[in-house]
């Protein structure tokens, strides 16, 4: 079990009819930051709940840092930081006393020097003894995150960390994962933002409700992005679909702001010839350009929105 | 636990709308109003006759407060001595001393109100900040045990409300005994049925209050509506009290009654409660 870090089985949430997570299947590896992708009502907050023991799931069962999700909630919840999709702070405390406070329930004695530590870390000591009710989204954020680091957890779980932040914010933040990262942290990062992901994360698992894909971010953009050449076109051959079939390495295509997408395996050495093939086929090709896909495309494809544009 | 206890406690002391609404004004009324009375009928004591002055006083202060019904019932017993009804060893008083008794008892009355009322806005003023700040989720994620974080919201609401009741008990008794000598008032005041009403009722009914509120919370998903359902659940009880501790209805032996319902109902109130504070299911109620 030492290389696991969370293995869930068949684990599953239902809302009455809504099916929020379907049974998901799903290993994260001890050390890696997972990126948790997918747009909003995907079900991302719902499982990362489940995961940390904070709701019940309708079926299926994980194993947590080696607990069971049910029999060892306590010890999961001792092991584990859980950066909430609300900061949740309390308006009349002090981040030092909010940070006190939480050091209590998880039983540190003596927390001063680490309380210390976290607000420094995070740049917050001119602001710890005031209350934070008047704190910005950013500020409320950083205390959130010493909250959630403060008992040293080995596992972190933060939804969607920097939603809602300025630049500045978001890059303490992100640094701040990357340290984690670097200090063998495990993290299991919910966010709808697919650069993010891609910046931080060592694997990215693609979620609508269910597990639509799992990979580095690279092997991802590879397997969904591809390469695309991009066509502009005056005549269009009425049988595309079957010009474009003829051709054994062309893997798909579409049709995106009135340029035809054509997802082909080696873009250098095919573009001529996909080129050539067009034209006996009778189209009129005014322009060619190479479109590389970015993971967001990527991840659209995955999740079947259709991306921007018209299918002609 | 101590520390979930720290943080209410803290939140109360720092919101400043809450502490006066329920620590200063209830101090005030308790501390300020009975001395007041007393001291202005003991000044006009002799211009009227007692007896017309007792059923003066008694409209007046019951008028308000009491409902219609048990004050007409109240009004059929009243007719020879109605303070001799709310406690027999005031039948042999001077007429003169039988007015501040009645003003002394139906103080007294008032403040059982307190440990039912008070909680109302403590504890809704707390789970209102559960709600809109999202705090449970983050508390709820650390080793705290359930029933651990049920009663620190338990105590963390009903806790002051009854200091509050205990005070002004201790403050009306030593007013009470200003005026009245101190061993009259230790036989009729300090009595099992009052001492098990303010030192066990004042409490069970607070928490009582307390947790049907975190019940309706979790039915109702805005907590000020909350607050209200829970305060008409509140308010029946509240005009028994009064009724009871204001004569209108016999109070002699029927004392100690009054706290049985309370008690009868604490536990299967609080076994409900932890399972809906229960991890795993609080946050499935959301909307
Ligand atoms: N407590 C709840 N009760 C009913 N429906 C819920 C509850 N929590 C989440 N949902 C629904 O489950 C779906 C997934 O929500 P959520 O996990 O918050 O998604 P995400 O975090 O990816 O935005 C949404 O359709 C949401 O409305
Ligand atoms: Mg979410």
């Amino acid at each position: 079990m030492t290389g696991v870090a969370i293995l869930t089985s068949g684990l599953g949430r239902r809302f009455g009819d809504l099916e929020a997570v379907a049974p998901l299947d799903l290993e994260v590896r001890r050390g890696e930051v997972l990126g948790f992708l997918g747009p909003n009502g995907a079900g991302k907050t719902t499982c990362t709940r489940m995961l940390s023991t904070l709701l019940e799931p309708t079926c299926g069962s994980a194993i947590v840092l080696g607990h069971d999700l049910e029999a060892g909630a306590e010890a999961i919840r001792k092991r584990v930081g859980v950066l909430t999709e609300q900061p949740g702070l309390h308006p009349r405390l002090t981040p030092r006393e909010h940070l006190a406070f939480f050091a209590g329930l998880h039983g540190l004695s003596r927390p001063g020097r680490r309380i210390d530590a976290q607000l420094a870390l995070l740049g917050l000591e001119e602001h710890a003894d005031r209350p934070m009710a008047g704190f910005s989204k950013g500020m409320a954020q950083k205390v959130a995150l010493a909250r959630t680091l403060l008992h040293q957890p080995d596992l972190v779980f933060l939804d969607e960390p920097t939603s809602g932040l300025d630049v500045d914010s978001c890059r303490v933040v992100r640094d701040l994962v990357l340290e984690l990262r670097r200090r063998g942290t495990t993290v299991f990062l919910a966010t709808h933002l697919m650069d993010e992901a891609e910046r931080l994360c060592d694997r990215v698992a693609i979620f609508r409700h269910r597990l639509l894909a799992l990979d580095a971010p690279e092997a991802l953009r590879a397997r969904f992005g591809g390469q695309r050449v991009a066509f502009r076109l005056d005549d269009v051959p009425g049988d595309l679909e079957s010009v474009l079939r003829e051709v054994p390495w062309v893997r798909d295509y579409a049709w995106q702001g009135g340029e035809l997408l054509v997802r082909v395996d080696q873009p250098d050495l095919r573009t001529p010839d996909l080129v050539g093939h067009l034209v006996a086929r009778g189209a009129r090709v005014r322009q060619v350009r190479a479109a590389t896909a970015t993971l967001e495309e990527a991840v659209l494809g995955t999740l079947g929105i259709a991306p921007a544009g018209d299918d002609a | 636990m101590g520390w979930l206890l720290w943080r209410e406690a803290l939140d109360l002391w720092r919101n400043r709308r809450l502490f006066v609404g329920v620590i200063v004004v209830p101090l005030v009324l308790a501390a300020g109003m009975m001395p007041g009375l007393l001291a202005i009928v003991a000044r006009t004591e002799q211009a009227v006759s007692a007896q017309v002055q007792v059923m003066r006083v008694r409209q007046e202060l019951l008028g308000e407060r009491v409902e219609p019904r048990s004050q007409k019932a109240g009004r059929g017993q009243a007719g020879p001595n109605p303070v001799a009804l709310l406690h027999p060893r005031l039948a042999n008083e001077p007429a003169g001393r039988q007015v501040l008794w009645l003003i002394v008892l139906v103080s007294l009355g008032y403040i059982t109100i307190f440990p039912l009322v008070l909680p109302l806005t403590t504890a809704a003023n707390a789970l209102v900040q559960e709600r809109t700040e999202g705090t449970l989720e983050p508390v709820l994620a650390t080793p705290v045990a359930t029933h651990e974080l049920l009663w620190a919201k338990v105590l963390g609401a009903s806790l002051p409300p009854v200091a509050i009741t205990w005070l002004s008990w201790c403050i009306q008794l030593g007013v009470a005994a200003h005026f009245l000598g101190w061993p009259a008032v230790r036989d009729v005041l300090v009595t099992p049925g009052w001492v098990m009403v303010v030192f066990g009722g004042a409490p069970a009914a607070s928490m009582l209050v307390t947790l049907v509120l975190v019940l309706l919370s979790a039915r109702i998903p805005d907590a000020r509506a909350a607050q209200q359902w829970g305060a008409l659940v509140v308010l029946p009880a509240m005009g028994l009290q009064a009724a009871l501790l204001s004569g209108a209805v016999r109070t002699d032996g029927v004392l100690p009654w009054i706290l049985l319902p309370w008690l009868l109902l604490l536990w299967p109130a609080y076994r409900m409660a932890v399972r809906v504070f229960d991890r795993g299911a609080i946050l499935a109620l959301r909307r």
